[in-house]
């Protein structure tokens, strides 16, 4: 697979998608992604999986975040079925974090919509996920955060088109490497 | 951090235990030391410079042999970089016991379930250099992120009219 986001677009207005009965308030230049969440080592995911909300943030510097709520009421799994790894210390406070695998949905071109058919990016989180408390107070991330470190982590090349207000991430392929290697030169 | 340097019998016990960590005994009062290579030591360094209690707390709750798996990757891991290819960029442990290399983490994942292993019984670690010297089961460090900014009076655009 090369092309995961492909020219997502990122909206100047406030929406409120709805996934699994739900909805959530997704602001104005926030950049909305499909993921599921699921135990470590599983080839792939069932196509019956929920896909939930998540905001890519570029201001976090660990993989994923979520909160215990949502992992058990969207993504339907509770923290007891993963392993608990270590922990990340954020303000006075410590959020876990548990083994786990998230999968990266691709959108359709140009839209928000997840693309039927195209298998999911399966993001590799050698740290775990953060699972912050049931008595999660305000610091706790509203919607699930996919930080930068996922894209560090995972080697997905990452761009935005501030013109045409969209981005797009895909893996490295060799036609990316040789660029790379040409603009150095 | 003062240095000194070692005596004759200090550097063939080093030599005889091939890397691994001596336990130095101070005749005098008992106490013990251990006398350990400096790459070693850089390693865990991070651990004894943190406030008492950081990180202690995620460590006793994470399960026994989850930890005790993660201890020995981290053990090994300057010798696993050296070995370090194409096919092996992961590697599992089941307590002390490397289970398995693999080109991607699913790939070691599926070994150790073939093996009858549960999950929260091995550890699956990846082959790169940990800039900062935390161990698997110690504590990162962050800051609290996604501040949004809601638009008083902003109207909302319904979703089929995206």
């Amino acid at each position: 697979m090369s092309k995961i986001l492909d020219r997502l677009p990122i909206l100047d207005h406030r929406t409120s998608p709805r996934f699994d009965g739900r909805h959530v308030t997704i602001h104005r230049n926030q950049i909305l992604v499909w993921v599921s969440v699921h135990m470590a080592g599983i080839l792939e995911p069932e196509r019956t999986i929920t896909k939930i909300p998540a905001l890519i943030d570029m201001g976090n510097n660990f993989d994923f975040s979520i909160q215990h709520r949502h992992l058990r009421e969207w993504a339907g799994i509770d923290t007891s079925l993963l392993p608990l790894l270590g922990d990340i210390h954020m303000e006075d406070r410590r959020v876990d974090r548990h083994e786990a695998t998230v999968w990266l949905y691709p959108n359709t071109p140009g839209e928000r919509d997840i693309a039927a058919g195209r298998p999911p990016f399966r993001l590799r989180m050698p740290r775990g996920i953060a699972v912050y408390p049931r008595d999660a107070d305000a610091s706790a991330p509203r919607v699930p955060l996919v930080g930068l470190a996922a894209f560090l982590n995972n080697d997905v090349d990452f761009w935005l088109d501030p013109e045409l207000r969209h981005v797009s991430a895909q893996t490295r392929t060799w036609r990316r490497r040789l660029l790379r290697l040409l603009t150095q030169l | 951090m003062t240095s000194i340097e070692l005596t004759d019998q200090q550097r063939q016990a080093l030599q005889a235990e091939q890397g691994k960590p001596v336990d130095v005994v101070d005749p005098a009062t008992k106490q013990r030391y251990v006398l350990l290579a400096h790459e070693q030591y850089e390693r865990v360094r991070s651990l004894l410079e943190q406030p008492p209690g950081v990180g202690e707390e995620a460590r006793r709750r994470i399960g026994s042999m989850m930890l005790r798996s993660m201890q020995a990757y981290w053990r090994d891991l300057p010798e696993l970089l050296k070995h370090r290819s194409r096919t092996r960029r992961w590697v599992a442990y089941h307590g002390d016991e490397r289970v398995a290399f693999g080109r991607a983490d699913v790939e070691v994942y599926q070994e150790c379930f073939r093996r009858g292993l549960q999950r929260g019984e091995f550890y699956v670690g990846i082959l790169e250099t940990e800039p900062e010297g935390i161990p698997p089961w110690g504590t990162l460090e962050s800051d609290r992120s996604l501040y949004e900014l809601d638009h008083a009076g902003e109207r909302e655009v319904s979703p089929g009219a995206e």
